[in-house]
């Protein structure tokens, strides 16, 4: 009996042995295949730098895309028609609500976007610096500081602070007073991608550069809101914007850059994109002060269809007293393109605003009306005569501004810098009573260790 | 992979198997045959258990009551005969190479502790020998029962078991929870087995692919055919189910399918119709006013009746929608076989065209229709085959098919959706081409031209081999696979937008998500049974298994077709597709020991040591002991039989651990792909954490079960505490670091605790007359400890409106959100004069006063002042307030049958009550909502109020500030709702009772099925969810915005588990009244 029990015993004790063996031995049991996506070693790879300057490209239009919707309805250019009552907050100046879930949700690509063309730049540098960069990825490189460059202007541009963190590691709150140095980043991005001497991209990387120069001195003066001191006459950015022009003038449309989206894109329209929400999802339009409301639907542009910008646009040139023609075409192809705007970050139309601004801050009428002319002469309107003016110049230059850039995300800094509210704003919002620009979202204070 | 085997665990196991050792009986040489009664009524009991417990050895009585059990070795035994509904009866025997007559007499009796189960135990167990609960719902008792689908077989069954419906669509399918949540960030669904084989317990349209419906989505768990089912056994948590380990923390559910048994073959054939009607008044009417007189006349022209301005008009455009839907049902079963092979089949047909109807008087054009329906097909079929090739072999292939064809409409928290719309309408927003008034988005008819499909396949198989080589010695292993694919569509036609009113897709899409998931279980176990000593019996498992899932996921979208009649997604001018393909292998060996001492005590260890695909590369394997023990102390030699009352009386208890897994790819850094307009890009995707590991859910369980009065009632009660350390946390780094995406981390613990109580009792057994009573509860506390640090995670992200958080010292998925400023008597919260302080009553008046006709009601927090002082660290962590919890104290159900003569009336009720919170959202948008809402009909008549002052009996504007000052006390403190109030006026205690069931069956008797030539035969009237007790406001507080499987979007494990309590725009339970015919012949 002792030995059936001992036999019993070795038999079970080789059972489980043989069990456990089968289950744990076999080292492929376990590895499960992930055919869904990359990892790390796969991004040091110097062919990766194409794709990555790509992924940049993407990821700081959907970030553009999702800021442009709040930042809009923030400003007199859109106004809530839908259901979701926190971008009727914004569209009353409510903008410092660090829950509006739509300016935290768009925290989220903004600071994807910030981290993302920071890091693509860092690594196509590094396969520079260490010889392995691909012969031709120069322009990759250059595209990617114009990215990274994009981004840090556009947070400047629309945020009161913002954080720089590292994946998981937190980062401090830059501070409402040092925002401004997110245009030196800027600056330093274009630099560098200038010095790389692509020359497909002097142009747009010209005028980035005029932009991020003449923003920098406008940051200020929108804190300032003051309108006898709202003009800007900076000299990098007028240097920067000639040299944009030249180069327009040598290979037209080569100073404007645009961060495109179409339907081959639609990750990039992920969110909560401008184009989503006010061409299709309807919940935001634009604004009565701009366009004439369908009264059959009471959220879209009347007879866009038309083809007669009288039946579908409010805004009147100050000079030809028609429908403006720039702020009709922008509208006939926002509202066409549907889900996929393109956005505009700059353009020669911006550059012949900055050259405009810089001449009339400096009292030159004559240079004012060179370039304003200049834009002007370009949608065949009337030029404005500095001799017996149709309007004041400095209400033109406003004028040019609103339908020159409309929906690009400058509104808001002309509304302070102008001190001319939004008429959506109530009297007791912060906008109305402070410089206020997008705050650090609460999604970001609740995970970021170091903001309170 | 030797390196995982660790030593120590190595000799635990060693340790198990040597607790096996002993003597084993010699080889068997008699036979003990008999037949098996009813004590009371002497007809013969078929189906029941006739068990050799110290053989591990037994059989099932024949439908003439008889049995045999051969090749007993010589000895003394005791012989055990239990079945469902009878007391335990044992007899002693002695077997000398010879044959052994033994009669059963059963009495009835409603304690149950002599029934079998299997799930959990590693092999068939009787449950007074197991130290855990095991909830059992057995069909048979349930065959009156109006049950269309496997949701209904659970509903309120088992205490401790919850069934959420996503709403009431046709089809619609429900979320399971036991025990509440075991996990903070993992799906809490528990896992579902059919005869030993994993199936898939998902649901909806398919995650992140492109079709879905705001969450009406189907359960694959309702393609198992109830029909087919013969019982179900419930796991609650971990100490029940740690042989399943990982995976398995949010219980277990498995299903036993029917099998045939020996004899002629029988046919049951049920036919079975019904009619489905949503109920009336739920939904408040649409209530408006014209601003304007030439609003008045549009209202006037399109309502049809003399409207002037500030009147309001109220009408029912929801209820419009409704009509009285169908089912009807189709199953033939066909059973018998002989001593070798045993067959049981059945066909099941389940057709419903539900309550939503919408095509009655909606305006349409010539040649418009309402497309959107609500429809449900299935086609069932179970095959299942036992063969016994010799005395020690028995072989079962199962298998079961199941063809679903499911067409619904756009519902849920959804601006497209029927629902919503029809509820944001808005009288005075009537147009020629907007009948009901919709503010935004679409008209109601132009969102019933939109169509969502899906196509169910869905088949498991398995092939089950026990072996019985020698009679200490049990081999059993079975292997299966589960496959299912579902096809969905969304589908809007070109020109879908029939008003002109929609502006979304007006040259249509079609949306598609085709999901392909298959498990393939393999499961080996080796029991042996081995009685040590004449007062020691042991019973020693030892078993592997293996579990391989893998889903595949293909979406399609296309938008704007170059004209009418096509519907593909290949016909859109733009075009988007997405594939998703998903691995997880989970490897486990497990081992279990139970000895019995005197066969009334018993003790139980056991552990499993699991390994996962999904766990991290710097962790290995997980290792999960349970211990329990049962002492059945009416079974002991020294009960004296009866102690006053009590006949049986057993105690036990059980500790145990189980987990679960991150989810497939957590614990990589990855990176996706994102086009850009200069070609393929690269993006940010996962952080990734290579120290991920399963949590581990922790859970101790005491309990009793007394059999009082002879039998007469039983007693349950069932106390459990359950800790989930390591819990796996979705945690949030700072967007600004680059990565969107919340990481899983194992940095929480999660505790719960709860009290399970059952009673049922033969109240009356007469004769004719039998009246059995139940009712069960079940409380539920449960607590987020900690989350390791990280900020508190909220449902649904940053959309503000739903408020269910995870903070730590709270309910999980607990609401919060704003409250008023608490202000003296005499003043409001309200700040109209810009001082900071709260106006005074008076203040207001005399302010609102001034205002002119066409006044706006505040919805600014400059205005309307909150309390922003929050007490508790958690309420700090999240800016709000706690407001209530989602989950109940108290669920349960109660019920009883009542059989007389040839009739049988059954009905039960179910009820959540205490602390149990939903947040209407629905109501939120409708009372509060400046563009789509103020609809309600206090809304409407406090915005009238404000805009007017009042007005007079011929509807003048008074521009009273008394008026307009009540108004506004209204509108803060009863309608003030959505941001930046979110919460407010919104979250309201949702306690129901539902009566869920009610049936009488009226037995046809023998003399009339014997003319037919029939063996048995019925007439069932029955009806689900009658009537509702509730003083929640809102549409139907059972109802989930998420529904199953999510929308079918980007919704994550966490608004899935804590979506809970959130109601938007969801279709009611609707009542279902079903007349059945059964034969059997």
């Amino acid at each position: 009996m002792k030995n059936k029990k001992i036999y019993k015993s070795k038999l079970l004790k080789v059972l489980t042995l043989l069990l456990a063996f089968t289950v744990f031995s076999c080292s492929d049991l376990l590895d499960a295949e992930n055919p869904n996506s990359l990892v790390e070693a796969d991004l040091s790879n110097p062919a990766a730098a194409r794709p990555m300057a790509n992924g940049s490209q993407a990821a700081v239009t959907r970030a553009i895309g999702n800021l442009l919707t709040p930042y809009s309805i923030s400003s007199d250019e859109m106004v809530w028609s839908g259901s979701r009552d926190d971008w009727q907050q914004l569209n009353f100046g409510q903008l410092s609500d660090f829950a509006n879930e739509f300016t935290d949700a768009a925290f989220f690509y903004t600071g994807e976007g910030r981290w993302w063309s920071d890091v693509v730049i860092s690594r196509i540098e590094g396969f520079q610096a260490d010889g392995s960069l691909i012969a031709g990825d120069e322009l990759a490189l250059a595209r990617a500081y114009l990215y990274g460059a994009t981004m840090y202007i556009t947070i400047a541009d629309m945020y009161s602070d913002f954080a720089i963190s590292d994946k998981l590691e937190s980062g401090p709150a830059i501070g409402p007073a040092n925002m401004v140095g997110f245009y030196d980043v800027a600056i330093g991005y274009l630099t560098k991608a200038i010095a790389l001497n692509q020359s497909s991209m002097t142009g747009q990387l010209q005028a980035m550069l005029a932009r991020a120069h003449w923003s920098k001195e406008a940051w200020t003066k929108a804190r300032n809101r003051n309108a006898a001191t709202a003009l800007i006459n900076n000299a990098a950015a007028v240097t920067a914007a000639n040299a944009a022009l030249a180069a327009e003038a040598a290979t037209a449309g080569s100073a404007s850059f645009v961060l495109e989206v179409d339907s081959s894109t639609p990750d990039v329209i992920n969110g909560l994109p401008i184009g989503s929400e006010v061409n299709d999802r309807k919940e935001q339009r634009l604004s009565d002060l701009y366009i004439i409301v369908d009264p059959t639907t009471g959220n879209t542009v009347k007879d866009i269809s038309s083809g007669d910008p009288a039946l579908s646009i409010s805004l009147m040139d100050p000079i030809d007293g028609i429908p403006d023609p720039v702020l009709y075409n922008t509208v006939v192809e926002f509202v066409t393109s549907a889900i996929y705007p393109d956005f505009t970050q700059t353009s020669d139309r911006e550059m012949y605003l900055i050259l405009a601004e810089a001449a009339l801050a400096a009292n030159n009428t004559a240079g004012f009306a060179t370039n304003i002319n200049a834009l002007r002469a370009k949608d065949g309107l009337t030029p404005w005569d500095q001799i017996t003016p149709q309007v004041p110049a400095l209400d033109l230059l406003k004028h040019e501004r609103r339908v020159n850039l409309y929906l690009q995300g400058r509104r808001l800094t002309d509304h302070y810098r102008f001190d001319e509210d939004s008429p959506y704003w109530i009297p007791s919002s912060d906008a109305a009573n402070a410089v206020t620009f997008f705050p650090i979202g609460i999604s970001e204070v609740r995970a970021n260790t170091l903001i309170n | 992979m030797l390196k995982l085997y660790n030593k120590k665990l190595f000799n635990t196991f060693l340790i198990m198997v040597g607790l096996s050792f002993a003597s084993f009986a010699t080889l068997a040489q008699g036979t003990i045959s008999g037949v098996v009664t009813d004590a009371e009524t002497g007809d013969p009991v078929p189906g029941v258990n006739i068990f050799i417990p110290s053989l591990a050895k037994g059989t099932l009585s024949n439908v003439d009551g008889t049995y045999q059990i051969s090749d007993i070795p010589n000895g003394s035994y005791r012989v055990v005969g239990s079945f469902i509904g009878y007391r335990n009866m044992t007899e002693n025997v002695t077997v000398n190479n010879n044959s052994q007559t033994l009669n059963f007499a059963l009495e009835t009796s409603v304690t149950q502790l002599s029934e079998i189960v299997v799930t959990g135990t590693g092999g068939p167990m009787e449950k007074r020998k197991i130290g855990n609960s095991v909830g059992i719902i057995s069909t048979e008792s349930l065959s009156n029962a109006p049950i269309t689908s496997f949701s209904d077989l659970l509903q309120g069954r088992e205490p401790g078991m919850v069934s959420i419906p996503g709403g009431g669509l046709t089809g619609e399918g429900a979320q399971i929870r036991i025990r509440g949540s075991a996990s903070l960030s993992q799906l809490n669904e528990p896992i579902i087995i059919v005869d030993g084989v994993r199936i898939d317990n998902g649901g909806g349209f398919g995650a992140g692919g492109f079709a879905g419906n705001g969450g009406g989505g189907t359960s694959r768990l309702d393609d198992i055919n109830p029909e087919s089912i013969a019982r179900v056994e419930i796991l609650k948590g971990a100490a029940a189910a740690t042989l399943y380990g990982t995976e398995a923390s949010n219980g277990v559910i498995q299903i036993f399918t029917k099998r045939g048994a020996t004899g002629a073959p029988k046919f049951d054939v049920k036919l079975a119709k019904g009619i489905i009607t949503y109920p009336k008044g739920r939904y408040a009417p649409n209530v408006g006013w014209a601003r304007t007189p030439a609003q008045a006349a549009t209202m006037t022209s399109v309502l049809g009746e003399n409207i002037v301005p500030y009147q309001l008009v109220s009408r029912t455009f929801t209820e419009d929608l409704f009509e009285t839907g169908t089912n009807t049902e189709a199953s033939v079963s066909a059973s018998g076989g002989t001593n070798a092979v045993t067959y049981y089949v059945n066909g099941r047909f389940y057709d419903e065209d539900g309550p939503f109807g919408g095509k009655e008087n909606r305006g349409y054009k010539p040649g418009q229709s309402t497309l959107a329906e609500d429809l449900m097909k299935r086609a069932q079929l179970n095959a299942n085959v036992g063969i016994i090739p010799s005395g020690k072999t028995k072989i079962n292939i199962v298998t079961g098919y199941n063809k679903t064809s499911f067409s619904s409409l756009q519902t849920n928290n959804n601006i497209y959706a029927v629902g919503s719309l029809a509820q944001f309408s808005k009288p005075e927003r009537v147009a020629a081409n907007n009948l009901t008034g919709t503010a935004a988005f679409a008209t109601v008819n132009e969102s019933m031209q939109q169509t969502v499909t899906q196509e169910v396949n869905h088949y498991n198989g398995s092939v089950n081999i026990n072996y019985n080589p020698i009679p200490w010695l049990i081999l059993d292993g079975v292997i299966g696979v589960d496959y299912s694919n579902s096809a969905s569509e969304n589908y809007r036609p070109f020109g879908w937008n029939i008003d002109g009113f929609g502006g979304s897709e007006p040259d249509g899409s079609k949306a598609y998500t085709n999901r392909d998931f298959i498990a393939t279980s393999m499961q080996f176990n080796a029991s042996a049974t081995n009685r040590i000593s004449d007062n020691i019996e042991s019973d020693f498992i030892l078993g592997t298994q293996l579990i391989q899932q893998t889903t595949n996921i293909f979406s399609g979208n296309g938008v704007a077709f170059p004209g009418p009649g096509f519907a593909v997604a290949g016909a859109g001018a733009n075009k988007d597709i997405y594939q998703f393909f998903a691995e997880t292998v989970n490897a486990g060996v497990y081992a279990q020991e139970q000895i019995g001492f005197n066969d009334h005590i018993f003790v139980t260890l056991g552990a499993r040591l699991d390994a996962h695909s999904a766990f991290g590369s710097n962790f290995n394997a997980q290792f999960y002991p349970k211990i329990a023990a049962s002492y059945v102390v009416s079974d002991a030699p020294y009960w004296p039989g009866n102690i006053g009352p009590i006949s049986t009386l057993q105690f036990k208890g059980s500790f145990g651990q189980s987990g679960l897994q991150p989810g497939t790819f957590d614990a990589l850094t990855t990176y996706g792909a994102i086009a850009s307009t200069n070609g393929a890009g690269i993006r940010p995707q996962n952080l990734g954490n290579p120290d991920l590991k399963p949590e581990v859910s922790s859970e101790l369980e005491v309990g009793t079960s007394i059999g009082l009065l002879d039998g007469k009632l039983t007693f349950e009660a069932t106390y459990w505490d359950r800790t989930v350390n390591d819990a796996l946390f979705a945690q949030q780094f700072p967007p600004s670091g680059g990565w969107r995406g919340a990481q899983l981390v194992n940095i929480g613990e999660l505790a719960a605790k709860g009290l399970e109580l059952n009673i049922n009792a033969t109240v009356v057994n007469t004769g004719d007359l039998k009246v059995e009573l139940f009712a069960n509860a079940a409380y539920l506390n449960e607590e987020v400890i900690s989350l390791g640090g990280a900020p508190p995670v909220k449902v649904g992200g940053s959309y503000p409106r739903y408020r269910n958080f995870l903070v730590e010292g709270y309910s999980p998925g607990a609401n919060f959100g704003v409250k008023l400023l608490d202000v003296p008597d005499g003043f409001l919260p309200l700040d109209y004069n810009s001082d900071g302080n709260p106006d005074s009553r008076a203040e207001v008046v005399s302010y609102l006063g001034s205002l002119p006709t066409g006044a706006s009601l505040p919805t600014t927090t400059s205005i309307v002042m909150l309390d922003n002082n929050y007490v508790t660290k958690g309420e700090q962590s999240v800016s709000g307030h706690f407001l209530g919890k989602t989950t109940p104290d108290w669920q349960g159900s109660i019920g009883g049958t009542v059989t007389w003569k040839n009739f049988l009336l059954r009905t039960n009720f179910e009820y959540r009550a205490g602390n149990y919170y939903v947040n209407n959202l629905t109501a939120a948008f409708r009372q509060a909502n400046g563009t789509i809402g103020r609809n309600l009909p206090n809304s409407a008549r406090v915005e009238r109020d404000y805009y007017t002052g009042g007005v007079d009996a011929n509807f003048n504007p008074q521009n009273s500030g008394e008026v307009r000052t009540a108004a506004v006390e209204e509108w803060v403190n009863d309608i003030l709702a959505l941001t930046p109030f979110a919460g407010l006026n919104t979250i309201e205690k949702a306690d129901f009772v539902r009566w869920r069931e009610l049936s009488l069956t009226y037995r046809f008797p023998t003399s009339f099925t014997d003319k037919l030539g029939l063996t048995s035969g019925s007439f069932t009237t029955s009806a689900k969810n009658l009537a509702l007790f509730t003083g929640y406001s809102g549409a139907d507080p059972e109802i989930n915005v998420l529904g199953r499987g999510g929308d079918g979007n980007a919704n994550s494990n966490t608004d899935q588990n804590f979506g809970q309590g959130i109601e938007a725009f969801g279709w009611a339970i609707p009542t279902t009244v079903i007349f059945t015919l059964k034969v059997g012949f």
